[in-house]
């Protein structure tokens, strides 16, 4: 038989029945539209939280922290708790690896304070903050008034008294000579050379986490302006803050007389920025904790970012950290997204059950089509069909039928999508990493949705066809 | 060769215990363009015969062969081929798709035998033609006439160019008139075309035009060649065409 003339046979039996077909294929596409409906919100909510709240392509390798070695570290006096430059060469070497990031954490506290102009408000905070190589986010950050970078090299030094004496752009910095805070002891403050010199408010990033968190919590319960990145690039001079280096709310502070101030300028948005808090380039953190916490090697990082190739190589590299003497930082994302998996695994098997109902649908309505058309399959067998001609034409209609009421589910699926999203902007109050679509229609959801269209709706037709092949000519035709 | 041995075919109807044999120990043969007619009244097994002919009833004792192969023993497949290739089929109740046009109703056949369609087309103009409903062939069957149906259902059989033509009581449905033209039609296409042509029919007027009858009675079946020099006029078959056997058929 030739597929032009099964198709025309097919094609003209589905436009003649069109009627009692339709009704089953509401079902079937009624259980598409759902399926697809689903995948697409598990996938946007997996886009989400795997891609803006917690990557999980990434993940941060710390030293190996067990009991014994922190115990050795401390008796021996020696500060080598951490990462080394070559530590950080050997994760970089572990295939999958295709990015690593070395980050060095604040050791000690500071305060900042600022943000008046901009919100409206003085807001004050304990600075939570690290910091990272800023070659590695030159690509991301792209404003070369706003340089993510060690500006000390480019900054005047010339002795000031106030923010006047110094160029456009600099302010006026109090600094001290001498050994670091820690090794001051009982040292007399006045011996302490300190003297006043002109530089370059030091470049801070700031997190998609820490930005969402401000504008869904913080902001709303405090009555402070909300910020987006656009808003922030528009206003780069109401985003400088001051931070009281060695200050605390809590905890251990350093001697007031040795407390200073330094300004400082938001450049960017990141996603290698620390999540809740603000990120440095590293050459400020060294040198701080050399000052602030007497840290003796500069040059041991508190962890390293790795981010794999894909979501799929990230446990053979996390196997391999692993093997190679390090650890991992535990991992929210393994656990979101397996329960992000979970609920979409549930709402899956409420879509199949409804496509299967629908399937069984297809069915019953193929058996009746398969009884009123006896007499044509009869005459069919009789000019020629074999009970495979017989048995594919049944299956091309399902098959046709399917293709059909899976691009109407699908229709029906991206339509209430749109409903959706409408309602869910206009009606439910911002929430942190809320989205403007909840649905994201990926091609092989699409694929998949008129995959099991078809699948299922002949699968529910084939016990029919198979009648069909088999049913007596002689009685067919009688 | 034959194109139709009939030996000893044994055909009975099972329905639970009740067995009830139709065809007892029937033996025929008929030859390349025949044109023969099977008589007898109702219930005598005509149609059953035809059924089994046509290979659309397979479960018969004895031995049945078309064009030299047993019909019991092909496969789907190669029945499937044979009836597209050899057979053509007409039937009382015309057997037309109403949501067709009666070209392509006549054109139904070439699809399953997996040939191009516009050669279809052409044959199928050509046929309605032959058959004398040309103009009616963009219409539905439903706005013709019971004449006409048969002469589509007609062309429909021929289409692939068949050896023989099973007809199953062909002006059963249609007024006397009507069927006598149609009669005539097939004794016009045995003649021009040389196909053979086995008509079941209680007839009359069918059974005294067909040069040979077969009678079925009683289960058994009885051979009469009326006029050997009247069942073909076609030439090319008039060689072939062997004088009668004495004493064909079973009925002895």
């Amino acid at each position: 038989m030739t597929l032009v003339g099964l198709t025309r046979v097919v094609s003209q039996n589905v436009w003649r029945n069109a009627t009692s077909l339709s009704i089953s294929a509401v079902g079937i596409a009624a259980g598409i539209a759902l399926f697809s409906l689903f995948l697409a919100l598990v996938e946007q909510v997996r886009n989400v939280v795997e891609g803006d709240i917690v990557p999980i392509d990434e993940v941060e390798v710390v030293p190996l922290s067990s009991d014994l070695q922190r115990m050795a570290s401390s008796i021996f006096g020696e500060d080598s708790f951490g990462l080394s430059d070559d530590d950080v060469e050997t994760i970089r070497r572990i295939p999958g690896v295709v990015e690593v990031l070395p980050r060095m954490n604040l050791g000690f506290s500071a305060v900042s304070f600022g943000g008046k102009a901009l919100v409206g408000s003085e807001i004050r905070v304990e600075l939570i903050a690290d910091g990272i190589p800023p070659e590695q986010v030159r690509e991301e950050l792209h404003d070369p008034a706003l340089p993510f970078d060690d500006l000390r090299p480019r900054q005047s030094n010339r002795t000031c008294r106030f923010d006047t004496d110094c160029l456009w752009g600099e302010y006026c910095e109090i600094r001290y000579g001498g050994p670091p805070v820690g090794q001051l002891a009982d040292a007399d403050p006045l011996s302490v050379p300190r003297f006043r010199a002109c530089a370059l408010p030091v470049p801070a990033l700031l997190s998609r986490y820490l930005l969402e968190f401000y504008n869904t919590v913080f902001a709303p319960g405090h009555g402070y302006v909300q910020l987006n990145e656009g808003l922030l690039r528009a206003a780069e001079k109401e985003l400088q803050f001051t931070t009281r280096l060695g200050d605390s709310f809590m905890g251990q502070e350093a001697p007031g007389w040795r407390q200073r101030n330094l300004r400082m300028q938001f450049v960017g948005v990141s996603e290698k920025s620390m999540d809740l808090g603000v990120t440095f380039p590293i050459q400020y953190v060294r040198d701080w904790n050399r000052e602030y916490a007497g840290a003796k090697d500069g040059a041991r990082y508190s962890s390293v970012s790795v981010r794999a190739a894909s979501k799929e190589d990230i446990s053979d590299v996390i196997r391999q950290v692993r093997a190679a003497g390090f650890d991992i930082k535990s991992r929210i994302a393994e656990q979101v997204s397996s329960m992000v998996e979970v609920i979409g695994i549930i709402l899956l098997l409420i879509a199949l059950i409804v496509i299967t109902i629908a399937g069984f649908n297809i069915t019953h309505t193929f058996l009746m089509l398969v009884l009123e058309r006896r007499r044509e399959i009869g005459l069919f067998r009789a000019v020629g069909a074999t009970r495979a001609n017989i048995r594919n034409i049944f299956l091309l209609e399902a098959a046709l039928i399917g293709l059909l009421a899976g691009v109407l589910g699908l229709l029906l699926a991206y339509v209430s999508s749109l409903v959706f999203d409408t309602m869910l902007v206009t009606l439910v109050p911002q929430f942190p990493y809320k989205p403007d679509t909840f649905f994201d229609f990926q091609p092989w959801i699409v694929a998949t949705a008129l995959g099991f269209a078809v699948l299922f709706t002949v699968v529910g037709a084939f016990v029919p066809a198979l009648r069909a092949a088999r049913l007596d000519p002689v009685r067919a035709l009688q | 060769m034959a194109l139709i041995e009939v030996e000893k075919l044994t055909k009975t109807y099972r329905l639970g215990n009740l067995v009830t044999p139709v065809l007892e120990e029937v033996s025929f043969r008929v030859e390349e363009g025949e044109f023969c007619s099977i008589v007898g009244p109702s219930g005598s097994g005509k149609t059953t015969l035809l059924n089994l002919l046509g290979g659309l009833d397979r479960e018969y004792q004895g031995s049945l062969r078309i064009a030299g192969q047993e019909m019991r023993r092909l496969s789907d497949r190669q029945i499937s081929l044979l009836r597209s290739r050899t057979i053509g089929f007409i039937f009382q109740s015309f057997h037309l798709l109403e949501h067709l046009t009666c070209q392509e109703n006549v054109m139904l056949p070439f699809f399953f035998a997996g040939r191009p369609t516009e050669e279809a087309r052409q044959r199928a103009v050509m046929l309605l033609e032959k058959v004398g409903v040309a103009q009616k062939r963009r219409v539905r069957p439903t706005y013709i006439s019971g004449g006409q149906k048969q002469r589509v259902a007609i062309a429909r059989a021929l289409i692939l160019q068949p050896k023989l033509l099973l007809c199953d009581e062909p002006t059963g449905n249609l007024d006397r008139e009507t069927g006598a033209q149609i009669v005539e039609l097939f004794r016009e296409l045995n003649r021009d075309l040389g196909v053979t042509v086995l008509v079941v029919t209680h007839d009359e007027r069918m059974s005294r035009t067909a040069p040979r009858v077969l009678r079925l009675w009683d289960r058994r079946i009885e051979d009469t060649r009326t006029d050997p020099a009247r069942f073909v006029d076609h030439p090319a078959r008039a060689s072939s065409v062997p004088p009668a056997p004495a004493g064909a058929g079973g009925a002895g």
